[in-house]
């Protein structure tokens, strides 16, 4: 999460509550498509070109909102006929579940080199002196970078004693770390889903919220609000803060009962099981002359792995997620129903796209909107206990190095030695060891978030008070 | 020397629309300043549409920026 609540952010949350309340009044049909009208009237200020352009981009914001992709709606459809569809589906994830929403999309220059208005066109010519290429002329008494030939080095942006070239990123390129932004024929941004890992980092660094992820609020709201079956709230570890200084684990649970959910549970309880299979496992594998284990509770490093080093896809654990090994418990109980996960994470939700257990993923920010949308306020509810019955052992899954602890707990301090990676970065340095056959680890917890989980995407606070204060819940 | 009480309000409306922004600018404070400021939370200053909300001396600001909260402060101490 970035550290400033953005304009970008703000409107997001602003479409989220909006969609969560037409459908909890059951008008969500009558109301949506004069929706964007309302909404560009009440905003100060102007973004775009003009009015219409600022309306199309937020049909397309609500459009992904409602977790409809581009081809499931035809190409004329009307708000209220997207949300029919919408609706009329049972919910589930998508695999890829980010899109670049095109008519967003800026077309930032994506040239690397961009010569600007501070050069002076002087007599030395350091830049054209300099390039190796031959790619620089001077027109128009400024000096031109040539397309066809720059070689994109960058010796001219450090030869120029004004710094007249600069060099200059796509945001959401320098956020990718697998390199999955690419351009379409119209150098709008694309996000090439063979590639994409999921991390979300792209989100917040879009200067002009391109990238959003679909979402099931209002699946899970309609389905809330026909309470026609049981449907069970799954909340990650990571919660604990993030409604508020005033929001206790209890008034969580309390919230989450007052929208219609039937039972909480704490993900966090499914964390001994997961422990205890992944200690074995990892054993196991041993056992059979299987150095290195990678662990499989975070679906974008497990991405990482099978899209960038296919050579480790066979040290991929096959435990299951807290989030499939908990949901799949509830689905087996005599009271089984809908699943909701509730978390920090984007991610998730293209996990739960391929497990029949898991029904619908929502982020925190994501409930958060729909607590708003009830007029549902955690700081004035007050009830005694906790969230569910977890140890504290499950609650530290939530920061990187939690699942390391607890598979250390089961096995015995120095029985195999592990190492924990954060960050995709992080990731990419250790797999990489890993690979050339450099690491000496039997386990890697791999976690595609900077910090664990606590700094997923979805998260409301910072990172470090979320971490502050999750060591003080442990104690 | 002057002080200054800031209420926010950590009800879940504010909280969303950028509560946790408003408290982290107490981090950035010069010390001498800081040292000037008292916080209390509150439930709801009843609003929620317009938040995040911060009562000072009574007044309660609305929409309120980390920037706009700083000159707030640097009013009331003057």
């Amino acid at each position: 999460m970035s550290t400033r609540n953005s304009e970008t952010t703000g409107i997001k949350r602003q479409l989220y509550t909006a969609l969560a309340d037409m459908t909890w009044r059951g008008r969500l049909f009558e109301e949506i498509n004069a929706y964007p009208d309302t909404l560009v009237s009440t905003l100060t200020t102007r973004y775009r070109c003009c009015e219409y352009k600022e309306k199309a981009i937020l049909s397309e914001r609500l459009r992904v909102a409602m977790g409809l992709a581009p081809g499931e709606v035809g190409s004329h459809a009307t708000l209220a006929e997207m949300a029919a569809i919408a609706l009329s589906k049972t919910p589930k994830s998508k695999h890829c579940t980010l899109e670049m929403i095109a008519a967003a999309c800026d077309r930032c220059p994506f040239e690397k080199y961009i010569v600007t208005d501070v050069c002076r066109n002087c007599v030395a010519h350091h830049c054209r002196v300099t390039c190796p290429k031959d790619a620089i002329t001077i027109v128009n008494h400024r000096a031109y970078i040539d397309r066809t030939r720059c070689v994109e080095c960058g010796l001219c942006e450090r030869n120029c004693p004004f710094r007249a070239i600069i060099q200059v990123t796509r945001p959401c390129e320098q956020a990718c770390a697998p390199k999955a932004i690419i351009r379409d024929n119209n150098n709008v941004a694309a996000i090439d889903c063979e590639k994409c890992v999921t991390c979300a980092a792209c989100i917040p660094a879009c200067p002009f919220g391109s990238v959003a992820d679909y979402t099931q609020i209002v699946q899970v709201v309609h389905a809330l609000k026909q309470a026609a079956a049981p449907i069970h709230a799954l909340v990650a570890p990571s919660f604990v803060g993030q409604f508020g200084a005033k929001a206790s684990p209890a008034a969580l649970r309390l919230a989450l009962l007052e929208l219609g959910f039937t039972a909480v549970h704490e993900v966090a309880s499914a964390a001994r099981g997961v422990a205890a299979e992944e200690a074995s496992e990892v054993q196991g594998r041993m056992e059979q002359g299987e150095q290195l284990t990678l662990s499989s509770c975070c679906p974008s490093f497990v991405a990482a792995v099978n899209t960038q080093y296919p050579d480790l896809v066979g040290c991929i654990s096959q435990v299951p997620s807290p989030m499939a090994y908990q949901a799949a418990a509830i689905k087996k109980g005599d009271n089984a129903g809908m699943t909701v996960f509730i978390g920090p994470c984007v991610s998730k939700k293209a996990e739960a796209a391929s497990l029949p257990q898991v029904d619908a993923v929502l982020t925190f920010e994501e409930l958060g909107c729909i607590f708003v949308s009830r007029g549902i306020n955690l700081a004035t509810l007050s009830g005694a206990g906790e969230l569910g019955d977890a140890e504290a052992l499950g609650r530290g899954f939530a920061k990187a190095g939690g699942l390391t602890k607890a598979v250390t707990a089961v096995l015995g301090e120095g029985v195999i030695q592990t190492q924990v990676a954060h960050g995709l970065d992080e990731i990419n340095e250790v797999l990489s060891a890993a690979q050339r056959g450099q690491l000496q680890a039997n386990f890697v917890e791999g976690m595609a978030c900077v910090g664990g989980c606590i700094g997923g995407h979805g998260a409301l606070i910072n990172r470090q008070v979320a971490e502050k204060l999750l060591e003080r819940y442990l104690r | 020397m002057k002080n200054v009480t800031l209420e926010f309000c950590v009800g879940t409306a504010c909280h969303m629309k950028g509560a946790p922004e408003l408290l982290a600018v107490l981090d950035l404070m010069p010390p001498e300043i800081r040292s000037q400021v008292q916080i209390s939370f509150t439930h709801c200053l009843e609003k929620c549409g317009d938040g995040p909300n911060v009562r000072i001396g009574g007044v309660v600001y609305s929409s309120v920026t980390p920037e706009r909260l700083i000159e707030l402060v640097k009013q009331q101490l003057s």
